[in-house]
């Protein structure tokens, strides 16, 4: 339904584009490319950054459209990871007391984009709605405070010692709404935060219309079967934690698998010498399906999650899932699908292997449990419903 | 024209902040291009001293390129708080310099939210150098008005009061009715606090006092 008189809104987000990984950017990109679809005039405000290691600016500044959406990219200012901010977040990360001075250094000492934040001032009237995610950058945290009765936040939370600095507290409690993609999250808000009308909208996933695995493996030159990991290969994603316990696996059972990764890695990664992990880089966004339905499981290691976009891509390709149990978040998808294995160490995980390779029928099964429930929940048409109805509320409210 | 705003800037979004954000929507909806300089706020395109001689001379070197330059005076800026033995010295100081400043500055305007921000005292010799220095000044109410007129010598025509700043409306309390469950009461206590809270921050809160 197509119905141009909806309305004009801002999405945020700190990096834009078909080549950036990350679950909050991908949501974000496709949630503006839905509600254009949907009759509503978008925006995208962004920075010139596309690695979010460096955060040089790599796009040009300037306006440009992708699909539905025009594109407005600012240059960032000051992307150089300082000792000072260093010294901070190591603090952070240790969960001792950080002054309110050091978290704003530590805040700013990212990267920082002062054409954005000018440019939202000057445009704020034009926009009905200004949405920004995730929580805990500066474009969030600064965008926040120009028009925050017409802004929502799609936070992205994660139960992380950032999510508990005063410094971004308002991104919790000073805007119009908050839209969450899991209970968890949600929950984990409010023990952070006064929060103000809210709704679990959740995330979609494409659902594609057809799936190459036998390609895939020959186009990769794939001749064992294979765990797959998506995703950023960093410590805070549990990637060193996987590899330490796929090598435990191995050693202890004979395991057929090898294991896949496919995404971005921080310069300076050192490359497995076992010859059973295999990292095929950035993949073209039509490729990464097949590359999820030719994987005998997928694991996700990581307890930072909000939504966990990669576990859904899987189900939908009927790959079975395993995941930490120590994210809130993907243990309450496991719980609430029935479709997929946790484990919290590398014993449970080595089990979780062993069940895969010796039964894989009943492997299937549970990823049919989890195909059933992403089609029941996460389908983009459901979420951007919830999206809609929190928009057009915000309408009944600013009128 | 090319305009510099000095003041506070987020982050954090503090009262001071919403208030030059406000004088930089008012300037750009009137087709101004505005280029704000703060001493904190990572938001603002130029960073540097805002307050004391430093930030004077910081003024007046940035400024000089610029067809009008607006001041927020706040606490602690572009007045620094000082106590102490040196604190006359401090303020005298403070204010030549920014009074030289200011007068090697095109079409400049002060804009004074809070007359008891500023340390000290409004008047004396050295205050009214300051006032007198600025081409406009914009006070928050009548009380403010006559404060820098009478005590800081600002000449009347130049103290104006700035448009009415349309305070939240809130439903009254009659606008309680149709109330479906305690959900729904609590949705609209959550609605109406976080309008307010906001409001507070901005400093358009009507307390009804």
């Amino acid at each position: 339904m197509t119905d141009a008189t909806r309305g004009r809104i801002a999405f945020v987000p700190p990096r834009y584009g078909t080549e950036i990984v990350g679950g909050s950017e991908a949501v974000m990109r496709e949630a503006a490319h839905g509600l254009a679809g949907r009759g509503w005039q978008v925006d995208v405000l962004t920075t010139c950054a596309r690695d979010h290691y460096t955060w040089h600016n790599e796009y040009p500044a300037g306006t440009t459209t992708d699909g539905g959406v025009v594109v407005h990219r600012f240059p960032v200012e000051d992307a150089a990871r300082n000792r000072e901010r260093n010294r901070i977040e190591a603090r952070i990360q240790s969960g001792a007391s950080v002054s309110f001075s050091d978290q704003l250094v530590w805040l700013d000492g990212l990267f920082r984009v002062p054409a954005l934040f000018h440019h939202l001032v000057m445009n704020a009237n034009l926009y009905e709605a200004v949405i920004l995610s995730p929580y805990l950058f500066w474009t969030t945290v600064t965008g926040a405070t120009i028009v925050p009765e017409r802004t929502i936040v799609m936070p992205c939370l994660h139960d992380e010692p950032y999510a508990y600095l005063d410094v971004l507290e308002p991104v919790l409690s000073d805007v119009a709404r908050l839209w969450f993609l899991s209970e968890p999250e949600h929950q984990l808000a409010h023990r952070c935060a006064t929060l103000p009308p809210h709704e679990v909208t959740g995330a979609g996933v494409h659902i594609p219309e057809r799936y190459d695995p036998e390609g895939f493996r020959a186009r990769h030159g794939l001749e064992r079967p294979y765990l797959l990991f998506a995703g950023r290969r960093e410590h805070g994603k549990g990637w060193d934690s996987l590899l330490s316990a796929f090598h435990f696996a191995l050693r202890q059972h004979d395991l057929p698998f090898d294991l896949v990764t496919i995404g971005v890695s921080p310069a300076g990664s050192q490359p497995d010498a076992s010859g059973r992990v295999h990292d095929l880089g950035f993949l073209d966004e039509d490729e990464v399906p097949d590359a999820f339905a030719a994987a005998t499981a997928y694991i996700q290691p990581s307890t930072n999650e909000s939504f966990s976009r990669t576990i859904m891509e899987s189900w939908l390709a009927l790959t079975p899932v395993i995941v930490n149990a120590g994210s809130e978040v993907l243990q309450w998808h496991c719980d609430r699908s029935g479709g997929g294995l946790t484990y919290s160490d590398e014993f449970e995980l080595a089990q979780c292997l062993s069940f895969l390779a010796a039964a894989p029928d009943a492997a299937a099964r549970l990823a049919q449990s989890g195909r059933d429930y992403v089609l029941a929940n996460y389908r983009w048409d459901v979420v951007l419903d919830a999206m809609e109805a929190g928009l057009q509320e915000l309408q009944c409210e600013s009128s | 024209m090319r305009v510099l705003v000095v003041g506070s800037y987020p982050p954090p979004a503090r009262r001071e902040a919403h208030a030059t954000i406000a004088t930089v929507q008012r300037l750009g909806a009137q087709g101004d291009d505005v280029d704000v300089l703060s001493e904190r706020g990572s938001a603002a395109q130029l960073r540097g001293p805002t307050a004391g001689p430093l930030g004077a001379w910081q003024t007046w070197r940035v400024g000089r390129r610029y067809d009008a330059v607006v001041v927020h005076v706040e606490s602690g800026r572009p007045l620094r708080m000082v106590h102490g033995r040196s604190a006359r010295l401090d303020r005298l100081v403070d204010c030549l310099a920014w009074g030289l400043a200011l007068r090697g500055l095109r079409d400049v305007t002060l804009v004074v939210p809070d007359t008891d921000v500023v340390p000290r005292s409004i008047g004396g010799r050295t205050g009214r150098f300051l006032w007198t220095a600025a081409d406009r000044l914009i006070a928050a109410n009548e009380h403010g008005r006559r404060r820098l007129v009478d005590e800081g010598g600002a000449p009347e025509a130049r103290v104006e009061l700035p448009a009415a700043t349309p305070v939240v409306e809130r439903p009254g309390d009659d606008a309680w009715d149709k109330v479906a469950d305690a959900d729904d009461v609590m949705g609209r206590i959550r609605r109406r606090a976080a309008e307010d809270r906001r409001a507070a921050r901005r400093g358009t809160l009507d307390s009804g006092v």
